[in-house]
């Protein structure tokens, strides 16, 4: 059974040496980065030296010293969303980077909730343990991929669990973390690089692991 | 609260016994902050205890966690507030990119590239008023905007779309304008006459 994704998530994860206080809505619209009107519409949780915290109309932000998270839950606007951290980044040239994840998270919704458990137990045995446990399930797994020749092309990390946005009981989600890391201090060029070059090349990966997942799983 | 966040904290650190002084404040700091961030607070503030019952409490020696509960009051206000589950979101949207070609008085054309299948393209024609006034200086011939059309749901409620913005991306800055320019001015200045044979 193929089935697509109802709804998709995007982040990019910056990880690196940042002072939180200098990436405001102010700041993004001062850059031309954003409108002047999702400036003031803003809703800004925090703005601390430690943590800020704000969310626009199609994107979420987060800095802490050491690290940065651009969220979009409108699939409409991710192209949007690279733009603007390609852009930040391109300001911000001497931020020294250390890694970058590039994250989907992808929501599916299954026929039943019968299907919705019997998925889980395609996924792992758990029902071997009914004698210790009473009626066992799985709640999340995580595969981790370990064997990629070279860091260049990112390891990628996928985590099934329940979808946290439709919580009708018979919804997954697969959140894929494809992780860059080449082990010494960057600076933005190469994320600008490495976002520009692994951007298609992150969808079609996703989009490759949860065609094979839908494609062998048995409910 | 109103909507204003208040986080202020007021270290004492000089006071404290049985500390690094250098590690654990920065490190107890942290791990308010990553408490903040896990559970999606809304508001808190941190602030420390009166002078009182600060030295009462260094007398206690206590393990560095709990050496930050008791010698600051910390109050997670909101604590109550729902998951991070997103409020807005998009289902089953259709995006193209487009490329304008022709600028009207009231309308303009463009070149217009499913976000799915890059190879080939459509004409689309377009109402200008249909693009964000702020988006206005973008809209030329060459400008690059995304279309998207579909079902975005926003706090709960289905909403049928359509929605234009224009690319804004910077990959070159002034400086490195300037600084090519420079780099191309001393290189031409650094070129020698000479015939070629």
């Amino acid at each position: 059974m193929q089935l697509t994704p109802e709804i998709n998530f995007l982040s990019i994860v910056v990880v690196g040496n940042f002072n939180p206080i200098i990436i405001t809505p102010q700041w993004l619209a001062l850059k031309q980065l954003i409108r002047e009107s999702e400036s003031e519409d803003a809703r800004i949780e925090l703005i601390h030296p430690d943590i800020t915290r704000f969310e626009l109309d199609w994107f979420k932000f987060e800095a802490q010293h050491a690290k940065l998270e651009f969220t979009c839950t409108k699939e409409s606007h991710f192209v949007s969303l690279k733009d603007l951290v390609l852009s930040i980044f391109a300001i911000l040239k001497e931020t020294p980077i250390t890694a970058v994840g590039l994250n989907h998270t992808c929501h599916f919704s299954l026929r039943s909730v019968e299907e919705y458990i019997n998925f889980g137990y395609w996924l792992s045995p758990v029902k071997q343990f009914s004698d210790v446990l009473k009626d066992p399930r799985l709640i999340q797994i995580t595969f981790l991929e370990t064997g990629n020749p070279s860091n260049e092309a990112g390891t990628l990390k996928v985590q099934i669990l329940p979808s946290d946005v439709m919580t009708d009981r018979k919804s997954v989600m697969f959140v894929h973390n494809l992780h860059f890391d080449e082990g010494s201090l960057k600076k933005a060029d190469w994320l600008i690089n490495l976002i520009i070059q692994k951007w298609d090349e992150s969808f079609d990966r996703v989009r490759k692991f949860n065609d094979k997942i839908w494609e062998i799983a048995q409910f | 609260m109103g909507n204003s966040t208040v986080l202020t904290n007021t270290t004492r650190s000089s006071n404290r016994e049985g500390l690094n002084d250098s590690l654990a404040l920065p490190q107890m700091k942290q791990q308010l902050i990553n408490n903040v961030v896990a559970r999606n607070l809304k508001y808190a503030s941190f602030y420390s205890l009166n002078e009182n019952s600060n030295s009462q409490k260094n007398n206690l020696n206590l393990p560095e966690t709990e050496y930050f509960i008791h010698h600051f009051d910390i109050k997670f206000l909101n604590e109550l507030i729902p998951s991070s589950r997103p409020k807005r979101y998009s289902r089953k949207t259709q995006s193209w990119k487009g490329i304008v070609t022709e600028v009207n008085e009231d309308s303009f054309s463009a070149r217009l590239y499913d976000q799915t299948q890059n190879d080939t393209y459509e004409i689309g024609d377009f109402e200008i008023r249909v693009v964000s006034p702020e988006d206005k200086e973008y809209l030329k011939i060459g400008g690059i905007f995304y279309w998207s059309v579909g079902h975005f749901m926003e706090n709960g409620t289905s909403i049928n779309k359509s929605e234009i913005r224009f690319q804004r991306l910077i990959l070159l800055t002034e400086e490195d304008i300037n600084s090519a320019i420079n780099e191309s001015s001393t290189l031409f200045g650094q070129l020698k006459e000479g015939v070629i044979e």
